[in-house]
Parts: structure tokens; C-alpha cells; sequence
């Protein structure tokens, strides 16, 4: 199993690698770094004149190469709020209730994440990204599965959970019924798995939990639960 | 008579002396004035000023050829002052080339910086890009 685990992170790393080496590697990158070359060698033979003429080139090149990277970065965080808007809309739309109880906060979030689709086609990057997080903005009257009240008291353990995005150990059912505000246990996660499968996009597939996802936590050993999970409060053990 | 021809051998002995103690300072003016003159030609290389500055690296050579030319001759006293020139022109092309150098070295620091910048928007980019996701 580690093995596959090793194989599987490697080629991850090469991944992410071969995908930094793609965008870093453009025609403006490349002839910065030929006329730089160019210069250093043309400093080195002592033709200073022709050696401040290529770093000059290499410095309009690089500087290109930045702008091209900036138009990227725009892309990319406009691609990355439509994705959000996208995610959030459809776990809230998975949920019967709230299809029901807000179909206007939906449907005016739907015709906004149409515009930021359209403006990102149109490579609006700008606007694309405003759209998407305005999207997201009209989703903000829908108060969830009756839970999203913080149990700031701390005096029974939460009800639900609402699933984040972590760059590392990210939420999956495993870990989250391994907090001890939880089940303190990951065995658990099929407790939870079941418990939610209405609120999930794909329920044959338990890997499939997204952020902003509201998981409930059902009680295992007939503890009280209520509220929304909150990583500032000291929550009792549960003693099992 | 005597006293004519002590006169004469006096007059004598005072020029042979004159001419004897002047000879090793002519030697000694020429051996410095070539010494310096190698020296700035020396530095001059030392940059490249022969690449950098090659109208008046080329210059000050040629008047440095000329003065071990006239030294050879011998016209000591000539080659001292052409040393002396020549070694003026392969300062100043050393000057030159400095100049030129370190203009070349700004540029080059200042690519490199626009490279830096360039790069660590890639990066920022590729991390956006993660989070982008499926959309790309």
C-alpha cells in the first residue's frame, strides 16, 4: 500500500512539476533567458556595449513574460471563483430543502455564474472573476440545513460539520470523523457516509465531498448533539 | 701655460663628471616612464579595454610601440615622453571601458531582477492554477 502511496505522490510532484515548467516556459521566458545568456557571455569576452544591448533585450523579454503571467494569474483566479460559485451551487441544490425554500437566491446565482462563464470565454478575466464571486454573494440569505448556528458554548458536541478546502490533510469523511469534536475516531467515516448521502453530488462515491458542504454528524452513542462545528471552541470528549 | 692647461683638465674633469652622473638618471627616467607605461597597458587589458575600447586601446598601443621604437634608437629622452603619452591613452581607455562595464553590469542585474519578478508571478500563478481546478 505504500508503495502505491509513493508511486502515486511521485508522480503528483512530477505533475505539478512538468505543469510549472509549461507556463514558466514561453516564447518571451525563453528568449529572456537567450539574451541573457548572450549578455553574460558577451560581458565575459569584454564587449560591454554588446553585453548592455542583449541584457536590455533579456529585461523587455522578462518583462513581457510578466505580463504574460499576470494575464495567466487573472485567468486563473477567474476559473477558480467559478469553480467555487460552481461547487457551492450545486451543494446547496443537492440539498431538497433549500431547492425548495430559496429557488430565486439559486436561480439568481446560477444566471450570474452564466455570466462569469460567458465573460471568461470572452477572456474577461477581470469581470469573469466578480461575476463568480457575486454568484457566490447570492447565496449568502440561505441559511443552510437549519444548522449554521455556532455552538459557542461548548457544552454538547456539534451537530454538523461545514466541509473546507485545507492545501494540506484536506477534509474527507476519514478525517473528519477522526476530530474528537466528531467520533475521535476515523473508523467512523461510513457513519457519516450514510448519514449524508442526500447532500452528495455523486453518493456511490464517498471520496466526493466538496467545501462548503454541510455534513451532519449523526449521534453514535446517543450523545446530544446541536449546532455547527466551530474550530475555536473546546468541545467535551466523547467517551467512547 | 701650465696654469691654462690646469684650467682645461678642470674643465674637462668637470663635464666627464657632469656626463657620468647624468647618464644612470636618463636610465632610471626611461626605465620608470616604460615601467608605468606597462603597467596602465596592463591594467587597460586587465578590463578588456582592448575589447571594450578598441579605437583607443589601439591608440595608446600604437604610441607605445612608437616609444619602444625611439627607445631602441636610442633617443631615451623622446621615448620617456612617449611612454608617458602612452601610458595617459591606456588609462583612459581603461577608464572608457570601465564605464562601459559597469553600465553592461547594471543592465545584466536589472534583467536578472525583471527575471526574478517574472518567475515569482509564475509561481503565483501555479498555485491559482491548482485551485482553478477543472475550469482549466
Amino acid at each position: 500500500m505504500k508503495k502505491y502511496l509513493l508511486v502515486l505522490a511521485i508522480g503528483i510532484l512530477c505533475l505539478a512539476y512538468s505543469s510549472a515548467q509549461n507556463l514558466g516556459d514561453n516564447e518571451f521566458q525563453r528568449a529572456g533567458r537567450a539574451y541573457e545568456k548572450q549578455a553574460t557571455e558577451a560581458m565575459d569576452s569584454g564587449d560591454y556595449e554588446g553585453a548592455t544591448k542583449l541584457a536590455d533585450l533579456a529585461a523587455i523579454e522578462y518583462r513581457k513574460s510578466r505580463e504574460f503571467a499576470e494575464a495567466q494569474l487573472l485567468r486563473f483566479r477567474a476559473a477558480s471563483a467559478i469553480n467555487l460559485a460552481q461547487i457551492t451551487i450545486k451543494d446547496l441544490e443537492n440539498v431538497q430543502r433549500i431547492r425548495k425554500e430559496y429557488p430565486t437566491e439559486l436561480a439568481n446565482a446560477n444566471a450570474l455564474l452564466a455570466e462569469a462563464r460567458a465573460l471568461y470565454a470572452e477572456g474577461k478575466w477581470v469581470e469573469s472573476r466578480e461575476k463568480a464571486l457575486a454568484s457566490i454573494d447570492a447565496l449568502k440569505g440561505i441559511s443552510g440545513v437549519k444548522a449554521p448556528v455556532a455552538n459557542s458554548s461548548g457544552k454538547a458536541l456539534p451537530r454538523y460539520y461545514v466541509v473546507v478546502s485545507r492545501p494540506q490533510n484536506t477534509d474527507c469523511y476519514w478525517n473528519i470523523a477522526g476530530m474528537s469534536a466528531v467520533y475521535g475516531n476515523p473508523l467512523f467515516w461510513p457513519k457519516l457516509w450514510k448519514a449524508n448521502l442526500e447532500a452528495m453530488r455523486d453518493p456511490e462515491n464517498p471520496d466526493l465531498i466538496f467545501p462548503g458542504m454541510i455534513v451532519e454528524i449523526p449521534s453514535i452513542d446517543g450523545e446530544t448533539r446541536e449546532g455547527t462545528y466551530d474550530p475555536s471552541v473546546s468541545y467535551p470528549s466523547l467517551d467512547k | 701655460m701650465r696654469n691654462a692647461l690646469r684650467i682645461l683638465f678642470a674643465c674637462m674633469a668637470a663635464v666627464m663628471a657632469v656626463s657620468c652622473a647624468s647618464a644612470p638618471k636618463a636610465a632610471d627616467s626611461i626605465e620608470t616612464a616604460r615601467k608605468a607605461a606597462e603597467d596602465s597597458r596592463a591594467k587597460a587589458v586587465g578590463i578588456k579595454a582592448d575589447v571594450a575600447s578598441k579605437a583607443l586601446f589601439g591608440q595608446a598601443d600604437a604610441v607605445f610601440s612608437e616609444a619602444k621604437t625611439v627607445e631602441a634608437a636610442p633617443d631615451l629622452k623622446n621615448a620617456a615622453v612617449k611612454y608617458g603619452e602612452a601610458s595617459g591613452l591606456f588609462m583612459k581607455a581603461y577608464d572608457d571601458a570601465l564605464a562601459k562595464k559597469e553600465a553592461a553590469q547594471k543592465s545584466l542585474d536589472q534583467a536578472a531582477q525583471e527575471r526574478k519578478t517574472a518567475e515569482d508571478t509564475f509561481a503565483e500563478a501555479e498555485k491559482e492554477k491548482l485551485a482553478a481546478g477543472k475550469e482549466e
